[in-house]
């Protein structure tokens, strides 16, 4: 599904050249749960970053579907994520201006023939991450917990076959954690593809396989075919 | 959910900066209305004032401060004082050309005149002979001047009606009339006939505080009608030539100097809504480029959820022009509102016969500064806010504040 | 509505019914009371000066919805304050359209004429404003309560 070839980053500051990513190849298949894990400042969120065709890389080249995301232009690549990629983060879960229900519906706005926003879809989704109740609620009326499930609920909106997370219970109390690890456990069941950067070691055991990387580098992968051991 | 939604979303999600970035435009394009309602409307008024002056040609002493307390009578009524000897007005009548010739002599009243507080300006004229003064008479006005012994005539904003007393110089005139609204200083001026004024003078002596001194025979101005097709420079050059010791103003001559005192007030008008007008597009432009900075996670999220940059100008675009937009109209509305309400003081204190211009005008320029106001608002936000966008969309989200 | 705009809105009104308090008294002054002579205890108060205590008392209504939404910002007192600001707008316009008490400062030229009455109508309209804002932006939060 994802194939990541020789991808570098760098950024030039006023301490000379870093290297976020140092020439980092993968592939990730269809239905898998990878989870990514290192140290801050390993280039996790980066590898995420250039992946979901949010940071463009220095070098390389990433596919998603047989399709290279960095050579489309920016506004091909923009239909593409919001019809192919869900994201959840823990820096930015939602739009603080608008209410749970709005949230979960925005990323239909974005789709290319854009008809009327399919209300009951975003309804189920957001009674699947138990938000029911909440619906025309401002996200300055939710806890971190509830705002992290209207970012999956909104991430999921357009059906994507892939979810990136970076860190999505970072902030979270343990309770909540395992709440919004459950529901990525049922995602991957029900066939999402998910990649999700944790510098949490436990988190990773709900994936089905894990990326280590420190300094730029997938330094160690586990769950992966032979053929994918050679791009890393 | 378009951009129009989600601008409108922000403003109403986030009233106390919408506030703050609107409070500056607001006050800005009420002032810049006002000021320029003002100017366009003290502007349409000299040009009223000088159409209704009735004379092509006024005749005064010679002299620059004449000339100019001359002006000031005629556009806001304050008194003016100054005499020509009899002869002048002989010379006058005699040149060819003059179809009507019509004196007056002006008097200032006693500060503690028994019937009001302050000066006024009293104007001494013949009514046989008036072409200025009758027609803005009201009702049968006309018919009781030829009854009544001393009468007076006061202009709209004095504070006497018909039948009422009011003492000059010791000597007690009876209004039989009041004037029309003229939007001039004949608003503000007391007019009385020649006789009662040189019987006044005579009585002043005995019977005033302080007695007036006036010479049988001076007059202060001498009004002038042209023959029809008369060339009035030609006229006047005539006129001047014949009697050299005064000098002529012509209608157009009093719109030229009403005009000059104006355009010096309106050069430190425009020059002081110029300066508000930059530091509220500043103000507004430095929050609304803060407020996009604090929410450039939320942009990055939105082009996470495939949003395009260009979707995302457009929103920023929108959302300033909704603020811009608003608080332009309302504050031009605004400005618009207080010239109407307090166009009586800013008259009085202008010393203007009329501070508001036409329905026609001041739409117009609600209209325009409202559209162009908007224009440099958007443009002054929007400006600081490009470089923010051209940041990568996951930088934008890791530097952003989380939410 | 967050409670630091509403205290924001708050101070507003406190300083908008503080106008409406003193412009008749300090900054467009009117006729007080006419006095007959210095030794004379008969002093004939002018309807121009009830003009006056009225606008008074209406300003310092005016700042007591100010006060109370700054010390209790809640989605009720926004509603009942809203409305209640609408209502003493439109009576502050009321009375200097000379409607309430009747025609006050007879002379047109004068400076309650010219001056009070333009800048009390004026003020009338914004406190109608922010009542509307209070209300309009609360109805929703009120109704689902």
């Amino acid at each position: 599904m994802i194939s990541a070839i020789n991808i570098t980053k760098t950024y030039t500051g006023q301490d000379g050249t870093i290297t976020a990513l140092g020439g980092v190849s993968f592939k990730v298949r269809r239905g898998d749960f990878v989870a990514v894990i290192g140290r801050s400042g390993t280039g996790k969120s980066t590898l995420l970053g250039v992946t979901g065709g949010l940071l463009k890389p220095s070098s390389g080249e990433v596919f998603l579907d047989g399709q290279s995301v960095w050579n489309l232009d920016e506004q091909s690549r923009a239909r593409f994520r919001g019809q192919k990629i869900g994201f959840v983060f823990q820096n930015a879960s939602v739009i603080s201006s608008l209410t749970v229900l709005e949230n979960v519906v925005l990323p239909q706005s974005f789709l290319p023939k854009s008809t009327t926003a399919n209300m009951s879809r975003a309804m189920n989704l957001i009674e699947s991450v138990g938000l029911g109740h909440r619906t025309h609620a401002y996200p300055d009326q939710l806890s971190g917990g509830e705002k992290r499930r209207v970012a999956i609920a909104s991430a999921l909106m357009n059906d994507p076959p892939l979810l990136l997370a970076d860190e999505p219970t970072g902030d979270l109390d343990s309770e909540t954690e395992s709440e919004i690890m459950s529901l990525f456990a049922n995602l991957w069941q029900s066939g999402t593809t998910i990649i999700m950067v944790t510098h949490n070691q436990q988190l990773a055991n709900y994936a089905n396989r894990i990326f280590k990387m420190d300094d730029g580098l997938i330094i160690e992968s586990s769950g992966q075919t032979e053929a994918e051991d050679s791009f890393s | 959910m378009n951009g129009w939604y989600l601008a409108l979303s922000q403003i109403k999600r986030n009233p106390l900066r919408s506030a703050l970035m609107a409070i500056g435009i607001v006050i800005a394009a009420a002032f810049m209305t006002a000021v320029a309602l003002l100017i366009v409307g003290v502007n349409e008024g000299i040009t009223n004032t000088v159409k209704r002056l009735g004379a092509d040609i006024m005749v005064v002493p010679r002299g620059e401060k004449i000339a100019r307390q001359f002006n000031e009578a005629l556009l806001t009524g304050k008194p003016a004082t100054f005499y020509l000897a009899t002869a002048t007005i002989e010379k006058v009548s005699r040149v060819p050309g003059v179809e009507n010739i019509s004196s007056q002599i002006f008097v200032e009243t006693l500060t503690n005149a028994r019937c009001c507080a302050g000066k006024f300006f009293i104007v001494a004229f013949d009514p046989d002979t008036d072409f200025t003064v009758k027609p803005w008479l009201k009702d049968e006005a006309g018919l009781s001047i030829s009854q009544m012994e001393d009468w007076m005539i006061v202009g709209d904003r004095i504070l006497l009606r018909k039948g009422s007393e009011a003492q000059f110089y010791g000597t007690t005139f009876t209004v039989a009339g009041v004037l029309e609204p003229t939007g001039t200083g004949m608003d503000w001026t007391i007019y009385i006939s020649e006789k009662s004024l040189r019987k006044m003078v005579t009585g002043s002596g005995t019977k005033a505080e302080m007695p007036l001194r006036i010479r049988q025979g001076d007059y202060s101005s001498i009004l002038v009608k042209a023959q029809a097709g008369a060339d009035l420079i030609d006229l006047a050059e005539k006129i001047e030539q014949a009697a050299p010791e005064i000098q002529v103003i012509l209608s157009s001559t009093v719109a030229k100097l009403a005009r000059g005192q104006l355009f010096a007030t309106a050069y430190v008008l425009g020059c002081i809504v110029a300066g508000l007008w930059i530091m509220a597009l500043v103000m507004s432009g430095v929050i609304f480029s803060m407020a996009v900075r604090e929410r450039r996670s939320q942009i990055g999220l939105l082009i996470a959820k495939g949003a395009n940059k260009n979707f995302i100008f457009g929103m920023l675009t929108k959302e300033s022009i909704l603020i811009a937009a608003t608080s332009c109209l309302s504050g031009c509305l605004m400005g618009l509102l207080i010239v109407f309400s307090f166009r009586e003081l800013l008259s009085n204190a202008l010393g203007a016969s009329d501070v508001l211009p036409t329905a026609a005008t001041a739409g117009l320029f609600v209209a325009a500064f409202s559209v162009l106001g908007t224009a440099t608002a958007v443009i002054t936000a929007i400006m600081p806010v490009i470089p923010i966008l051209r940041t990568e969309p996951y930088e934008a989200i890791k530097q952003g504040a989380a939410t | 509505m967050t409670n630091i705009a509403s205290r924001v809105v708050a101070v507003i009104v406190a300083v908008l019914g503080l106008s409406v308090a003193l412009i008749p008294k300090y900054i467009f002054p009117i006729c007080e009371s006419g006095n007959l002579g210095f030794f004379s205890s008969y002093s004939p108060i002018m309807r121009c000066f009830w003009f006056g205590r009225i606008e008074l008392f209406m300003g310092g209504l005016v700042v007591l919805c100010g006060l109370t939404l700054f010390f209790r910002p809640t989605p009720d007192s926004h509603f009942a304050i809203g409305a209640l600001l609408i209502g003493l707008g439109v009576v502050i316009i009321l009375v200097s359209m000379n409607v309430v008490i009747g025609s006050t400062c007879g002379h047109k030229g004068s400076l309650c004429q010219i001056g009070t009455k333009p800048a009390e109508r004026i003020i009338g309209i914004i406190i109608i404003i922010s009542g509307l804002t209070l209300t309009i932006s609360n109805i929703k939060r009120y109704k689902a309560k």
